[in-house]
């Protein structure tokens, strides 16, 4: 299994983990620690994805915004939840609490409202009204009427009883009032043509019929058969207006024209009736030398088919009893009554104050609801009261205005209302002058109104609002700011005055203060207001506060932040962006920026700087220290989460820079010291995984248990815990990641260490036994170690390393950058490298706890000289089970390695072997079969796998069993080979030399002993009386072969000897290749007693049969060495065999003479 | 043929080996004096530390008659002051510290007391290892911190001195090895108590193993000229 198949198999292992619940296995492995890793890692990722899906919610209402004196929502008559005011009105705020007016409270206002008329009071007005109530103008007007108006304004008037009986008296005996019927001659169509041109020259003339004398005219529109004249009259009524008749009538305007002028208009004349009008008119004027224009139509209007509102309509023009069409016009009539106009305004004013006060008090109308409809009765009075004094629709919205404006003071009105009256006063207020009463009047109704509008913005967030309601309510509010924006405030106006508005920021500034610094002022003073409560609510008494309670206040500020933010994107953001272009959520979040990295850069740091030192362990991990700090450790990376989410969110909504950008500085302890703990935690829960471990494999197809998939799993979370952190600064990152590598290495390492122990443990158990019992806890602990070792690489790549080294080399240089990466590649080839070593060491030490029982098959097996021994079947019953059990739970490499260990235990146990029995003289049938078992075993271990370096040892082993297995004649013929090979690489030699020629025949050899030279003397004379002898070994092989002998030549280095010899040998003999000839020379004593060895030489049969035949032999003489050879050194540990006793003895004598 | 009396099992302790950390101002030799440790060069070139690095080297020690094989990590701080509160999350895993000042540039000696301050704070103990060295010794002509201002110090603060070049290496090696004497110290006084005996004990029988071609023949050439070492380690 390659490492790339190990890593996919171990991720897929741990989304199994994942998706399935823990098991009792887990929660063991947790208990330890409190499942610090599952907190840091992906508990504490899963949490924020829930805090994010949490965001996302509707306007409901946050449970922790909760307040006292909180009211209770009210139901409109149709069931609509209706808009509910915050109480948590500051001090500074100027609205009272809402309550139902009791009726001396209402009279109370009442005076209050109409302190400011300088002409009436109440009893005036109430006069006033009743009076216009008898003289009603318009359709509307009949006697039932009357009378319930009459009881309607008692009841809102609040008159007593007897005093309404003195003012109702008072009011019919007053005079009718003096009418006025308002005309606008708006235009006509199709008139009649009347001039010799085809067309008219129109103009209007009207009169009440009862007065004719008293006509008014309108201006002339020449040439044209459909005037416009929009010219307005006002007639005067002294009679009763109920039976009043308007006349108006259509002239054609003809002004005196001399007979020439007439002539010249001939050019202008358009048909045949043109020029028979003219013609006519030519006459006319040359016989009276006058003019008269000339009576187009006219209509009659009775004046009590007009309404009280007005009245447009056609009129057919007629004129006596023709029926032609002389066509029609278009007339605009209304009646009013004569009033100064600037006391109809005020009178109207207090009209409106008291019909609205007491429509709110008779129908309960809750807070920002009523929209400006009267019921029937009081429009009918309202109605009455404009037209008979006058008063344009522009004088009514103003009125309104001020009106509104003053009852919404202390009852909310909904902001609809005010809204549609701007759309009429505003277009009007432009273009009047500053100074005039009607400008002033409405800046007055502004700053009433204002108030109420920023405390909609101030109070977006209040409990218990609907959505809809408060999406509606900013929408009209926002309209209404966005036209009195539009207008120029006249200097003299304060509209931000102190006293009201002792929260605007300018107020503190010389800073002009307008609308729009208002509105953001506004939205930041609610926000500010409410941020102080959550604040307040969110924190405990600060005396007894805790690390981790300051931390989840933070934690609980910023969510509740966050969620604030959340609702101004979802909900206000495009209201405000499209009324006013204003980034509402933006101006939140600075605000918040600064606010919130006040609060929060006080309380982290000062829980930093609290952070207790740790005991870290030395290397030996013996003692971990408990610790308690766990939560505060997580506690803090949640709020280093948020505040990274919350910076993120910030980048996006503003363009400024930000103060909470920089703060991950404030967690640099509280990052260092949650590396701290985890390396400790990372040790503890290794220790505990190793210890639960049962040392089974997880499942069939993988090789490692349970304590491997525990420990990567710690580093998956670990790896969690950086990928969140997602440390901004590229130096810092570095450093840390730096650490967590440094971390995860001294993890791998103590795994294996402890691994080794536990696996250590089971030997110990299993030492009672005769056998080492080979265990698959031992392979699966191998396995194990070497797993996690080959998942490190991989892993520690997933920390994102070449990003960060990228960057880094980015923002440095190149040439740092790569040093930084060698920094970490080295720190991790260490970890490899060490772990590796001790991977090796457990390998070892199961091939030396396997190394007893295979010594003594070994040497049972070699004991016996039978074959019939089981000793060996026993041997190989016990490797081949180890092995099967090694091959069946080890991974590939281990294997290979474990069996490179135990052949690596064998070398040596074969060379103690060898050694032990070569001291204790065994016969060569020991050494025999312990080849044939090494044979065995070499083909049971596949030698083809084994390494270079143990084939050069086991080359040596096999040599020396080789030899030691051979019979001592077979050594001593193998000392004689030696000595051949010996001879041939020398290149000359001090003892001279021996020439022969010798040829293998049918029947034997035949031998010619040519000469010798260099012959080296041995008598202090210095010649030499030498002769060879020639004999053939093995010597067992050639018993029957008898030695021959040359003649002696005296005195002579260079001997020739020429002598000829014929030997018989048998086809056995002369088969073997190996057989020697060795030549003697010896030196003859005068005396004949004894001969002296001078050298000999040596040839074999194979190297006769490779000479041509009949060529010369040349071979160096030398003399036998006594301390070189290995065969000697066996020979030597026969001292018990009496034919190596006499060889090593007679060797002696020749190499010491 | 006898074998040679065995030389005494080398001592390994188990772990990551010994953990050192180098610390002083910038610019005062701190990377230069390890490369001159570790690979016995000298770059002339100053190349700012970023945050951390990291070398290595293997060691023999003897003590008390036995050797020890150390498989010693050093830790190379960088002097900026931007990185001092990132890098004392290495401070804790390191067993001994380097304190290293410029012999010519007063201001890295006069800062070694707030070093001494950092240490006590963030290292394992508040009486961690610290040798002090005062680096670039061969510059004679620049030297500006005397040898009275550095005595003072040490009898202060109880710490052994010495005077490194990493330029020429003068007692570059001797600045190491006398950090990594007062270390080994300590951990044998800590050996006296029992557990740690025991885990003494074990280590022996873990020789340790290096893994490789050429040390596996040097292996089992020393397993076949000392069979006695072999046979007292199977004894244990």
């Amino acid at each position: 299994m390659d490492e790339e198949q190990m890593w996919k198999g171990f991720f897929f292992k741990l989304q199994e983990l994942k998706m399935n619940p823990p098991t009792e296995h887990e929660h063991q492995l947790q208990d330890g620690d409190d499942g610090f890793f599952e907190k840091f890692g992906s508990l504490l990722r899963q949490k924020s994805q829930i805090d994010e899906g949490v965001l996302k919610s509707s306007l409901a209402p946050l449970e922790e915004n909760g307040s006292g004196g909180e009211e209770d929502s009210d139901e409109s008559p149709d069931g609509t939840l209706q808009l509910s005011q915050d109480s948590e009105c500051t001090s500074i705020d100027t609205f009272a609490t809402e309550s139902t007016l009791a009726s001396s409270s209402d009279k109370d206002i009442s005076t209050s409202v109409l302190d400011s008329a300088p002409v009436m009071n109440v009893t005036d007005l109430y006069e006033e009204i009743l009076f216009e109530i008898f003289n009603n103008i318009g359709c509307e007007n009949n006697e039932e009427c009357t009378n319930s108006l009459v009881e309607f304004v008692q009841d809102a008037f609040k008159i007593p009883n007897a005093t309404h009986e003195e003012i109702y008296e008072a009011a019919r005996l007053k005079e009718p009032p003096n009418v006025r019927l308002n005309v606008e001659i708006i235009k006509a169509e199709n008139l009649m043509s009347k001039d010799s041109n085809g067309l008219s020259d129109p103009f209007v003339t009207l009169y009440l019929e009862s007065n004719g004398s008293h006509r008014y005219n309108s201006s002339v529109k020449p040439a044209t058969l459909n005037p416009i004249w929009e010219e307005h009259f006002s007639l005067p009524i002294t009679e009763n207006a109920r039976d009043e008749v308007l006349i108006v009538e259509v002239w054609d305007f003809d002004a005196a024209e001399t007979v020439k002028e007439k002539v010249n208009k001939i050019l202008d004349v358009k048909g045949v009736k043109g020029l028979s009008k003219l013609m006519k008119e030519i006459a006319v004027t040359a016989s009276s030398g006058k003019h008269d224009n000339e009576l187009i139509g006219r209509a009659a209007i009775t004046l009590k088919s007009i309404p009280v509102s007005g009245l447009t309509v056609w009129y057919n023009l007629e004129k006596g009893s023709k029926g032609r069409s002389r066509g029609s016009l278009l007339v605009n009539l209304a009646l009013s009554a004569e009033k100064n106009k600037s006391v109809a305004v005020q009178e109207h004013k207090n009209l409106l104050k008291l019909l609205l006060m007491y429509e709110l008090e008779t129908s309960q109308v809750a807070n920002y609801w009523w929209s400006g409809k009267f019921s029937p009765n009081a429009e009918l009075i309202r109605s009455q009261h404009a037209a008979q004094s006058g008063l344009t629709p522009f004088d009514c919205a103003l009125s309104q205005w001020h009106a509104y404006s003053t009852i919404h003071e202390t009852h909310k009105l909904n902001f609809t209302l005010f809204n549609s009256i701007l759309d009429v006063v505003v277009p009007v207020i432009t273009y009047m002058q500053n100074d005039s009463e009607d400008v002033k009047t409405f800046w007055d109704g502004v700053k009433r109104l204002l108030p109420s509008c920023f405390a909609v913005l101030r109070k977006l967030r209040s409990k218990n609002t609907s959505d809809k309601n408060i999406i509606r309510a900013l929408n009209e509010v926002l309209d209404i700011l966005k036209k009195i924006k539009e207008l120029e405030v006249p200097e003299s106006v304060d509209i931000f005055p102190k006293s009201v508005y002792g929260w605007l920021h300018t107020n503190d500034t010389d800073e002009t203060c307008n609308i729009d610094t208002a509105i953001e002022d506004a939205i930041n003073t609610g926000t500010r207001e409410w941020l102080e409560h959550i604040v307040e609510g969110s924190r405990q008494s600060k005396n007894t506060e805790t690390d981790d309670e300051k931390l989840q206040y933070v934690i609980k500020l910023i969510q509740m932040v966050r969620s604030d933010l959340q609702r101004a994107m979802e909900y206000f953001d495009k209201i405000f962006y499209h009324k006013i272009q204003l980034n509402y959520s933006a101006v939140l979040y600075l605000f918040y920026d600064s606010k919130l990295a006040e609060i929060c850069k006080s309380i982290i740091i000062e829980v930093c700087n609290n952070i207790k030192r740790l005991d870290v362990p030395d290397d030996q991990f013996e003692y971990l220290p408990n610790l308690e700090n766990v939560n505060m450790g997580t506690t803090l990376f949640e709020v280093y989460l948020i505040l990274k989410r919350y910076v993120q969110l910030g980048e996006s909504l503003c363009s400024e820079p930000l103060e909470l950008s920089n703060f991950y500085p404030w967690f640099e302890r509280g990052v260092t010291h949650w590396l701290d703990i985890s390396i400790i935690k990372a040790l503890s829960r290794i220790q505990k995984a190793i210890d639960l471990d049962q040392l089974k494999a997880v499942d069939e197809t993988v090789k490692y248990s349970s304590s491997a998939v525990d420990t990567l799993s710690i580093f998956y979370q670990i790896k969690i815990f950086w990928q969140q952190l997602d440390w901004p600064e590229v130096e810092g990152s570095y450093i840390f990641v730096a650490k967590i590598v440094n971390d995860l290495c001294r993890c791998c390492i103590f795994y294996a260490q402890q691994m080794s122990r536990r696996v250590e443990n089971i030997f110990i158990a299993d030492d009672n036994n005769k056998n080492f019992i080979l265990s698959e806890e031992w392979c699966i602990a191998i396995n194990n170690m070497d797993y996690i070792r080959q998942s490190l690489p991989s892993f520690i790549k997933e920390l994102s390393i070449d990003d960060i080294i990228k960057r880094l080399g980015e923002y440095r240089t190149n040439l740092e950058a790569e040093r930084c990466a060698s920094t970490i590649k080295t720190v991790i080839e260490n970890a490899l490298d060490t772990e590796r070593n001790q991977i090796v060491e457990l390998i070892e030490i199961v091939a030396r706890k396997m190394a007893p029982p295979i010594r003594r098959y070994l040497a049972e097996g070699a004991e016996v000289l039978a074959k019939d021994s089981n000793s060996m079947d026993q041997l190989m019953m016990y490797l081949e089970s180890s092995l099967a059990t090694l091959y069946d739970t080890l991974n590939e490499i281990n294997f290979q390695r474990i069996l490179d260990g135990i052949w690596s235990e064998l070398s040596i146990i074969m060379y103690d072997l060898i050694q032990s029995n070569l001291d204790k003289r065994r016969p060569p049938a020991f050494f025999q079969n312990l080849n044939n078992t090494l044979q065995t075993m070499m083909d049971c271990f596949k030698m083809g796998n084994l390494q270079t370096s143990d084939i050069k040892i086991l080359s040596s082993i096999q040599s020396r069993l080789r030899l030691y297995s051979l019979e001592t004649s077979d050594l001593i013929h193998q000392y004689y080979l030696e000595r051949l090979e010996n001879q041939k690489s020398q290149e000359s030699s001090p003892y001279g030399q021996l020439t022969i020629t010798a040829q293998l025949t049918d029947t034997g050899l035949l031998l010619n002993i040519l000469n010798a030279r260099n012959l080296l003397p041995m008598d202090s004379n210095g010649s030499v009386d030498s002769f060879v002898k020639a004999s053939f070994m093995p010597t067992s092989r050639f018993n029957d072969v008898p030695t021959v002998k040359t003649n002696v030549h005296n005195k002579s280095c260079f001997p020739l000897y020429d002598q000829e010899f014929r030997i018989n040998l048998s086809d056995h003999q002369r088969s073997e290749k190996n057989s020697l000839i060795v030549f003697s020379i010896k030196d003859k004593d005068l005396f004949g007693m004894s001969s002296q060895y001078i050298a000999e030489s040596y040839i074999s049969f194979a190297d006769l049969e490779a000479t041509p035949p009949g060529e010369q032999i040349m071979m160096n003489l030398s003399r036998p060495e006594y301390t070189d050879s290995e065969s000697l050194r066996a020979l030597e540990y026969r001292l018990g065999d009496k034919q190596a006793k006499d060889f090593l003895k007679k060797l002696k004598n020749r190499s010491f003479s | 043929m006898r074998a040679a009396p065995p030389e005494p099992e080398p001592l390994q302790l188990a772990g990551s080996g010994e953990q050192f950390l180098v610390l002083g101002d910038s610019g005062v030799g701190k990377t230069c004096l390890l490369y001159q440790y570790t690979d016995g060069r000298f770059h002339t070139q100053f190349i700012s530390t970023v945050g951390i690095d990291f070398r290595e080297k293997r060691l023999l020690y003897n003590s008390r008659g036995r050797r020890h094989r150390i498989h010693l990590q050093i830790w190379d701080t960088a002097g900026q002051e931007r990185f001092r509160s990132l890098t004392t999350a290495f401070y804790r895993d390191a067993m001994g510290f380097l304190l290293i000042f410029d012999l010519t540039s007063e201001k890295s000696f006069l800062e070694t007391a707030n070093w001494l301050s950092q240490l006590r704070t963030h290292a394992y103990s508040e009486d961690p290892d610290v040798v002090l060295c005062g680096n670039k010794c061969d510059l004679l002509q620049l030297r500006v911190v005397s040898r009275d201002q550095v005595a003072a110090l040490c009898r202060r603060y109880r710490l052994p001195y010495i005077e490194t070049s990493a330029c020429t290496g003068a007692n570059v090696k001797e600045a190491v090895e006398l950090l990594v004497g007062r270390v080994m110290e300590r951990i044998e006084n800590a050996a006296c108590n029992r557990e740690f005996s025991l885990l003494l004990t074990q280590s022996r029988c873990l020789p340790n193993i290096a893994y490789g071609q050429p040390e596996d023949l040097v292996r089992l050439h020393d397993r076949r000229e000392e069979p006695c070492s072999r046979r007292n380690c199977r004894n244990c």
